[in-house]
């Protein structure tokens, strides 16, 4: 399989009030191939998003690199930028606040399409159609503005945006978590299909593992700006190895009755990125912490094949 | 069986609308809670279930019309004059909300907050108060309670709000607490804590929750009754177990087979979306999204009917002689 996107020890650091340093995303290497899902899954604060505006230089980071389909994107400048932009979407969370109130459907998700030279204005209505109906939404949506739709309808339309043009990835950063659960699945659904079609990649962006869990290929853990653990969805689901990924599974409610597992309730909340905890960052709050943990930083490093884990007791 | 402590009965709320006609939100509902039970009330967004349980405080906006009775131990709460209502609201009935941060006040204490409360309704002084206060902080699990209490909410993190919200419901032990999504805005492992907090402070009290949520994860582990409401109406009730295993209305069986399982594992989501309340379809209000609706469907609207007899057998022992009723004319074949 190609590897599409490869992120080596990229960092982003934020100077705040009184010099200090926040690390929002601190040294953090991964790789995505294509027509892979790579699920990212994390609390809030963890530097999720932040690592996704860095993967699209949304944002520059501090340190770091990041090559799309071997091309430097942090040093890419012009062409080759907005080729990288082409081949790099992104769906937000909330479709309303992505969306602008004052233009119609086919404004919004026609912009691009021109602006990038890929139909001419003439051929504009039927290129837009086209993608509307790829993505479920009939013709008429074409000359309505955003407030005329429901929610699920609103993703579906930043989705068609995205898929305008014929991107190769698309970073979706916690795409279902403003919709209802009936429109979840919808959505879902969608997703699942349009990567069988076009072949796409994703950065799927969440804190709901059940998602993930269905959803993707790969799956890495982040707290506190870091990968704790990463490793193929299916054997992280069945034996978690890092003591926060597994807090997070048991912390889950499972819609099943008489399925009580055992819960692992952490201690307290997620320091604040600006004062981390020295040695392991999650020792705080870890129920299997020993001696090393509060002084000395876990190595970051394959436990078994293909599972990557930052953890002593590993 | 416990005894009763709420009975809500023929609850509809209505609001003034552009059209001549009042908009009906909430539909007939009918429900009761016993002492120490746990009432799940789910459903989607602008299903109604939030109107519901702020009709049961008498919180609703000035311009809602609301018919029924809300029977508190025994007291029709809608008939109630505010200066009797006060004495229930915050005593005897409390809820907690979403978003804590909007529900506190940003301009006092966290501490001056819950002592208010004890200071209204135990007629506590200052001082007992502040004390109380400290304590309450204590129950529900905040480091250092002397500091903290001297703190206001944007010095805390979400789920410490959310705690201080709680510490501030149970102030004066209500023996009712209206819970609405209150871990929905916070991370996996705080819901956690939030939760075992919740239901330690539950037994330890004795009181009874009506939960509000759209999360059958929490629905599951948590709730003994259940009631599954869509557009105004409640079209499914019946013990958890029941609802888990043997739903008896398309839409709890369309919300269960909406939920991402497995990897590979296909999802069969509800079709189309929730109707808006001006514009409901005739007859029953699930038919255009339901894939058993028949021709009657479609020209009248079902009545609550008992599916109680045969559909049982998975129930062992202790269903509670709970009633499973569903809204709907083929719950027996589907």
């Amino acid at each position: 399989m190609k590897e599409l996107l490869k992120v080596h020890g990229v960092k982003k650091y934020f100077k705040v009030k009184g010099n200090n340093l926040l690390k929002a995303v601190d040294d953090v290497s991964f790789s995505v191939n294509e027509a892979q899902i790579f699920g990212l899954v994390g609390e809030s604060g963890c530097g999720k998003s932040t690592l996704a505006r860095l993967i699209l230089r949304l944002m520059e980071p501090t340190g770091g690199e990041i090559f799309f389909d071997n091309i430097d994107v942090i040093n890419a400048r012009g062409k080759a930028l907005s080729g990288i932009r082409k081949s790099l979407q992104i769906v937000f969370q909330d479709p309303l606040a992505a969306l602008n109130p004052r233009r119609r459907v086919i404004d919004a998700v026609g912009e691009a399409l021109l602006i990038n030279k890929i139909a001419r204005r003439k051929e504009l209505k039927d290129r837009v159609v086209y993608l509307l109906q790829r993505v479920g939404l009939d013709a008429d949506a074409l000359y309505k503005y955003p407030h005329e739709f429901s929610g699920g309808q609103r993703q579906r339309i930043c989705i068609a945006r995205a898929l305008s043009v014929n991107p190769k990835l698309i970073v979706a950063d916690e795409p279902l978590s403003a919709l209802d659960v009936s429109i979840q699945a919808q959505i879902l659904n969608l997703l699942e299909e349009l990567q069988r079609s076009s072949n796409l990649a994703y950065i799927l962006i969440t804190h709901n593992l059940h998602v993930i869990e269905h959803f993707s290929d790969v799956v890495a853990v982040m707290y506190l700006g870091k990968i704790v653990e990463m490793s193929g969805t299916e054997e992280l689901f069945q034996k978690p190895f890092h003591p926060y990924t597994e807090a997070l599974l048991s912390a889950m409610p499972e819609p099943e009755i008489d399925k009580k597992s055992r819960r692992i309730i952490l201690e307290g909340d997620v320091p604040s990125p600006v004062y981390i905890p020295a040695g392991c960052p999650f020792h705080p709050r870890c129920h299997k912490r020993f001696e090393p943990c509060d002084t000395i930083v876990p190595a970051y490093r394959e436990a078994e094949k293909d599972r990557w884990v930052s953890c002593h007791l590993f | 069986m416990h005894q009763t402590l709420l009975s809500v009965e023929n609850l509809n709320i209505s609001f003034n609308h552009v059209s001549d006609k009042p908009l009906k939100i909430v539909d007939d509902i009918s429900f009761t809670i016993s002492q120490e039970d746990v009432v799940g009330l789910v459903g989607e967004s602008g299903c109604g279930k939030t109107l519901t349980a702020l009709s049961i405080m008498k919180l609703l906006p000035s311009n809602a019309i609301c018919s029924g009775k809300v029977l508190f131990k025994g007291e029709n709460l809608l008939a109630l004059e505010d200066r009797k209502l006060r004495n229930i609201r915050g005593q005897e009935i409390s809820m907690i909300f979403q978003e804590p941060m909007t529900s506190l006040n940003p301009v006092f204490t966290v501490g001056y907050q819950i002592a208010e409360a004890l200071m209204t309704h135990k007629n506590m002084n200052k001082k007992t108060a502040l004390e109380e206060t400290i304590r309450l902080l204590r129950d529900v699990k905040i480091p250092s309670p002397e500091l903290r209490a001297k703190e206001y909410p944007h010095q805390m993190s979400g789920g410490m709000r959310q705690r201080i919200m709680i510490a501030m419901a149970i102030a004066c032990s209500p023996s009712l607490l209206i819970a609405d999504e209150p871990t929905t805005a916070l991370d996996v492992t705080i819901q956690a804590q939030i939760l075992e907090l919740l239901g330690s402070l539950k037994e330890k009290n004795k009181m009874s929750i009506l939960l509000i949520t759209h999360d059958l994860g929490i629905v599951a582990e948590w709730v003994q009754r259940v009631k599954v409401m869509y557009a105004g109406r409640i079209v499914e009730e019946a013990d958890v177990r029941e609802v888990f295993i043997n739903p008896r209305h398309p839409y709890t069986i369309g919300l269960f087979e909406s939920l991402p399982g497995k990897k590979g594992e296909a999802l069969t989501p509800i079709p189309g979306q929730v109707p808006k309340m001006d514009e409901l379809p005739a007859g029953c209000k699930f038919s255009p999204r339901c894939r058993y609706a028949i021709k009657e469907c479609h020209e009248k609207e079902p009545a609550l009917i008992s599916v109680n007899p045969p559909a049982s057998p998975l129930i062992k022992g202790g269903a509670g002689g709970f009633k499973h009723l569903s809204r709907c004319i083929r719950a027996m074949e589907i």
